[in-house]
């Protein structure tokens, strides 16, 4: 960028855009070399400049940002892209890093799974066992109903559906049609 | 020395012949006779179960785990049980082979015979089981004939009936195990013969049992006296034995409803002897083998190839080992 380009002198000192980009380092060598002759004889530019560069440190510290000049971003990206590629393969920052599955924690996860899966196995086995052993005797009792002739009176208090109440109960003298 | 032994021969001979046959026709009679014995035990038997005579009383049921009082009227050959289950009035007609069981208010069931009570089983009573009147005793202060049926088979349980001689009705009937253990016994207590019967009353039964109006069809639920009925249904017939204590048929097949699934209900009878087989299937992480094991009460345990076995019932541990053993899985 030249001198021309970013506006030139307004009178005996540089304009502000001038200044501003002088201060970024955004002109070429002979308009850099213009400006910093000017500073060298001028206070009131130095101190402008001065109060520029004080206001943008301000700035950044302000909200956190790194302003580099455009070569100097590029070689600063430059350096980390050349470090990253040095880096092993695959390898991230720390924070960015994921947390690695190592095999032992892997197959102690695995073990535990297991062990659940075994327990509650287990557990529902035996709550089987248990409840059948419980209905053998329930079942004994179903074929001495059976031995009494009165199953199909039993049946409706345990099986089809069919609840008690729904048939009532009602003293009835006789048969003979439904009362 | 041959022809003096040959005139014996020839004239003993015919004496022999004489005394064998009378031999053959004392014996012949006697077998008759018995057989006339047991024809006329098993008649006095089967009509104990229909008697003519109208009465009242209570027919008191004990057994090993069981203690039951049922109202009995009888009339004109046709009874009548009420009884209290699960809270409900249970009201059993029966008569010319019908039955009618009420619960509560309404009809629900009708012609299951074979399986609500074993009285059409005495063709296979006469099959399994010789019958003979042992005598007389006093039953309730009542006179009565005293009736033994006795297996053909080890291993089966024996009956003995007193019917009243006066009006021919039961009045007790106890069944053993073969161990000689009580099973069951039936006891008519508080009798009360009727001496003019209510014939309107009568009319009324018998016409209940001829149109029995149900109220649905719950016999279908029940057990039926033939298996074959069953085949559209639950497939029950996927598990069955191979074979069965000898003397058994198979009267009745259900599926019970169970918490955890069905479980497949077998009932045979031998005519007094009942055994039941229950199946379930056992889900795959639930299956453990085991081999079969006699339980206190005589019935065996199995699990095998994903079934679970239950039998009970009146036949030796030896005899429900080998019919659980039977019990293949169709595929």
């Amino acid at each position: 960028m030249t001198v021309q380009e970013k506006g030139c002198f307004s009178g005996e000192h540089p304009a502000d855009e001038l200044l501003s980009a002088y201060a970024d380092g955004e002109l070429g060598p002979d308009g850099m070399a213009e400006v910093a002759m000017h500073l060298r004889t001028c206070v009131a530019c130095r101190r402008r400049l001065e109060e520029w560069q004080r206001l943008g440190q301000a700035a950044q510290a302000a909200v956190g940002l790194k302003t580099w000049p455009e070569e100097v971003f590029r070689r600063e990206l430059s350096d980390r892209l050349m470090a990253e590629a040095r880096r092993p393969q695959g390898r991230l920052p720390v924070g960015l890093r994921p947390r690695r599955v190592r095999p032992k924690s892997a197959a102690v996860a695995a073990a535990i799974m297991l062990l659940l899966a075994g327990a509650g196995l287990g557990w529902a086995r035996s709550s089987y066992d248990r409840y059948v052993e419980q209905e053998a005797g329930y079942l004994v009792r179903e074929h001495q109903a059976v031995r009494l002739g009165v199953m199909g009176t039993a049946e409706f208090a345990t099986y089809g559906g069919t609840s008690g109440a729904e048939y009532g109960d009602a003293t009835h003298d006789s048969f003979g049609g439904k009362q | 020395m041959l022809r003096p032994a040959l005139m014996r021969v020839t004239k003993t001979a015919p004496v022999l012949a004489v005394l064998a046959l009378a031999a053959l026709v004392i014996l012949g009679a006697k077998a008759h006779a018995a057989a006339d014995a047991d024809q006329d035990a098993f008649r006095m038997y089967q009509n104990s179960f229909e008697p003519k005579a109208a009465f009242s009383g209570v027919l008191r049921i004990t057994g090993r785990d069981v203690a039951l009082e049922v109202e009995v009227r009888g009339l004109d050959g046709m009874s009548r049980y009420i009884f209290h289950s699960g809270g409900k009035t249970v009201d059993v007609l029966r008569g010319g082979g019908k039955i009618i069981v009420k619960v509560g208010p309404r009809n629900v069931s009708v012609e299951v015979p074979s399986f609500l009570d074993f009285t059409d089983t005495t063709d296979l009573i006469m099959r399994n089981y010789s019958a003979s009147i042992a005598g007389r005793d006093i039953v309730g202060g009542r006179p009565a004939r005293k009736i033994e049926m006795t297996p053909l088979r080890p291993g089966r349980p024996d009956r003995v009936v007193w019917i009243d001689e006066a009006t021919g009705i039961q009045l007790r009937r106890d069944d053993y195990r073969y161990d000689g253990s009580l099973i069951e016994r039936r006891e008519l207590v508080k009798l009360n013969v009727v001496a003019t019967p209510d014939k309107a009353e009568a009319e009324r039964w018998r016409q209940a049992l001829l149109d029995p109006d149900l109220d649905d069809s719950l016999a279908a639920r029940l057990m039926a006296p033939k298996f074959h009925q069953f085949r559209p249904g639950p497939p029950l017939a996927q598990f069955f034995p191979s074979r069965v204590p000898e003397g058994y048929v198979l009267i009745g097949a259900r599926l019970a409803g169970q918490p955890r699934g069905p479980v497949r209900h077998f009932v045979w009878t031998d005519g007094i002897g009942v055994i039941s087989a229950f199946v379930r299937e056992v889900p795959w992480w639930a299956r453990r083998p085991q081999p079969v094991t006699v339980r206190p009460d005589g019935g065996v345990e199995l699990e095998s190839d994903g079934l679970r076995l239950l039998l009970v019932g009146d036949a030796t541990p030896e005899e429900l080992t080998d019919m659980a053993a039977s019990f293949l899985r169709k595929r």
